[in-house]
């Protein structure tokens, strides 16, 4: 509440009508303050403080330092002066989180704790997935999360060459004499295409992409355990191919494919299905240096 | 088209001259800029009349501030009509402007908020690791030698113009162009539009030779300037490489090491 009275106390005394964003920037330097002298001196906000919580750094005994308190409070005073977005990040971040820790937290490697602790260690934390919710494991092993193959994805390019070209171009092709929208469609429909080729051969010769590799990875026939047949494989990046790169119409697969990859007992997409193929720990590697793998991709320390 | 997000390289230090100059630019555009940068025209035809003012406070601005080519040949304010100015379309200049300073200033002055915001997301990305390279001193010194450099080379294409141009993105571009030189090979995190908006990993290289290249595509109704970009690019990389040829530097070694943490 204090906040409030303090965001609008500052938006009456230095604010100006005609510069409406100069308002947003005043009333995020308020939060700021307020979120971070506060933290640093008495370990919380007052708010907090009422309530018996308080702000921890992670692997730090005693005051936090500033400078986490304050990239924690940057973070926090630009959710919250975005109405709507900015709160539904903020809400849905800290209540998805396994401890609570919300955008702002991992932002300042921080986390909100009960009065009485004295200290959380950050080797404790990549694997905290662990301890709330246990791992899923089948007959070829343990199960990819759905974090670390969402981030693995973002390495599609990674030792891809002659994919790397083509998103050159085709990013290129934005500047040909051709209306938006046609540019927009025509190139992403080629994508598909290479992408399809490319994961296709992949899956079936290595059961891999490089993101898979870096997170200890690898794709399976479900049956048989070996690598998956050309067939399944075709139809694996298809469904793929289709749910990642079709906007709008390619969601109406995605969205099911990422609560099935979180939620289901094989950790199982609609292309896992449509492929017979399960995406596990690969067995080649240490079960505990691939579990630090995953979680060296989890918290993005992989690139 | 290719946005950068982020880059997966780690610097071994805080980022404090990148950090200083975004807020420069944004409060700057916040609090200095007449308040018509930050507003879209209003249409209320009451206010006709203020708003008019509103439009002009902002072009008058523009003039004194921005860097205008046929001033920078000629030394005189386009309000003294020099003979380099011949394509005044833009309006009577300002009197009294120190055509020179306005080199400094408008680099720091933005014509609207996707202009700054777009600016500062590729000064973030980059701008951190070519920092943590050069140092603090000679970083901001390819920044603002860039910006300058860059503000040539549109001025080399437009001699006659006696319009403004703001913006840090020459500035940005030599800080692209250094990043080019010194880390080709990190990946940046970016969003491909027209490879079906998909956010992947790609090589530094590809990212920023993209951006060099569709700068050579924009046509003139597009208001970008982009001989400023290219100038400020090649002014960048050129700079690190002649910086990577002076001992005291190269002593230094670039390549930041991977912070890893205790428990790996």
């Amino acid at each position: 509440m204090p906040i409030v009275v303090l965001v609008v106390f500052a938006l009456v005394l230095f604010g100006d009508g005609n510069r409406p964003l100069a308002g947003i920037a005043i009333a995020w330097f308020v939060v700021l303050v307020y979120e971070t002298l506060p933290v640093v001196v008495w370990g919380a906000t007052p708010g907090k403080l009422a309530v018996g919580l308080r702000v921890l750094a992670l692997d730090d005994v005693g005051g936090i330092p500033a400078d986490q308190a304050i990239k924690r409070a940057a973070a926090t005073a630009a959710l919250a002066v975005i109405p709507i977005v900015g709160w539904a990040v903020w809400l849905s971040s800290t209540l998805t989180d396994p401890l609570g820790r919300g955008v702002a937290d991992r932002a300042g490697r921080t986390m909100v704790v009960p009065k009485g602790f004295a200290a959380v260690a950050s080797r404790d934390l990549p694997g905290y997935a662990d301890g709330a919710r246990p791992p899923r494991v089948v007959a070829l092993g343990r199960v990819g999360d759905l974090d670390v193959r969402a981030r693995a994805r973002l390495r599609r390019l990674n030792d891809a060459p002659l994919l790397v070209a083509a998103v050159g171009l085709l990013a290129l092709a934005a500047s040909l004499p051709y209306p938006t929208s046609a540019i927009l469609l025509g190139s992403s429909a080629v994508w598909v295409v290479v992408f399809v080729i490319d994961e296709t051969l992949r899956v079936h010769r290595r059961g891999a992409t490089p993101g898979h590799v870096a997170a200890g990875l690898v794709i399976r026939d479900r049956r048989t355990g070996g690598l998956p047949s050309t067939g399944r494989s075709f139809a694996r990046a298809l469904v793929l191919g289709f749910s990642l790169y079709v906007p709008l119409l390619g969601w109406l697969f995605l969205i099911p494919t990422l609560l099935l990859i979180r939620f289901h007992s094989r950790g199982a997409g609609l292309h896992d299905m449509v492929g017979g193929t399960v995406v596990v720990a690969d067995p080649a590697l240490d079960p505990e240096a691939q579990r630090q793998q995953a979680m060296q991709m989890r918290i993005g320390q992989v690139t | 088209m290719a946005l950068p997000i982020r880059d997966g390289l780690p610097t071994r230090r805080f980022p404090w001259i990148t950090l200083v100059l975004m807020v420069i630019n944004v409060v700057v555009f916040l609090f200095i800029q007449p308040s018509a940068f930050q507003n879209p025209p209003d249409a209320d035809r009451e206010n006709y009349y203020q708003e008019y003012q509103r439009q002009l406070d902002a072009e008058e601005f523009s003039a004194r501030w921005g860097a205008v080519p046929c001033e920078l040949l000629s030394g005189d304010s386009v309000a003294s009509q020099p003979d380099q100015c011949t394509d005044i379309s833009y309006g009577p200049g300002a009197e009294g402007k120190s055509v020179y300073l306005a080199l400094l200033t408008a680099m720091f002055l933005h014509g609207g908020l996707l202009h700054l915001v777009s600016n500062m997301l590729f000064l973030w990305v980059f701008g951190n690791n070519v920092e943590d390279r050069l140092g603090r001193a000679s970083y901001l010194g390819v920044y603002l030698i860039g910006g300058v450099l860059a503000t040539f080379g549109y001025v080399a294409f437009n001699s006659h113009l006696g319009g403004p141009m703001i913006g840090a993105s020459g500035a940005i571009a030599a800080v692209m162009g250094a990043y080019f030189v010194f880390h080709p090979r990190a990946r940046i995190l970016t969003m491909i539009a027209t490879a079906a908006f998909q956010i992947v990993y790609v090589p530094a290289a590809v990212v920023l030779a993209l951006f060099f290249v569709t700068q050579l595509f924009f046509t003139a109704d597009e208001y970008v300037a982009w001989e400023a970009h290219v100038a400020g690019m090649v002014a960048g990389a050129i700079m690190a490489l002649m910086i990577r040829l002076v001992p005291a530097f190269r002593r230094r070694n670039g390549t930041a090491q991977p912070a890893m943490p205790s428990s790996f």
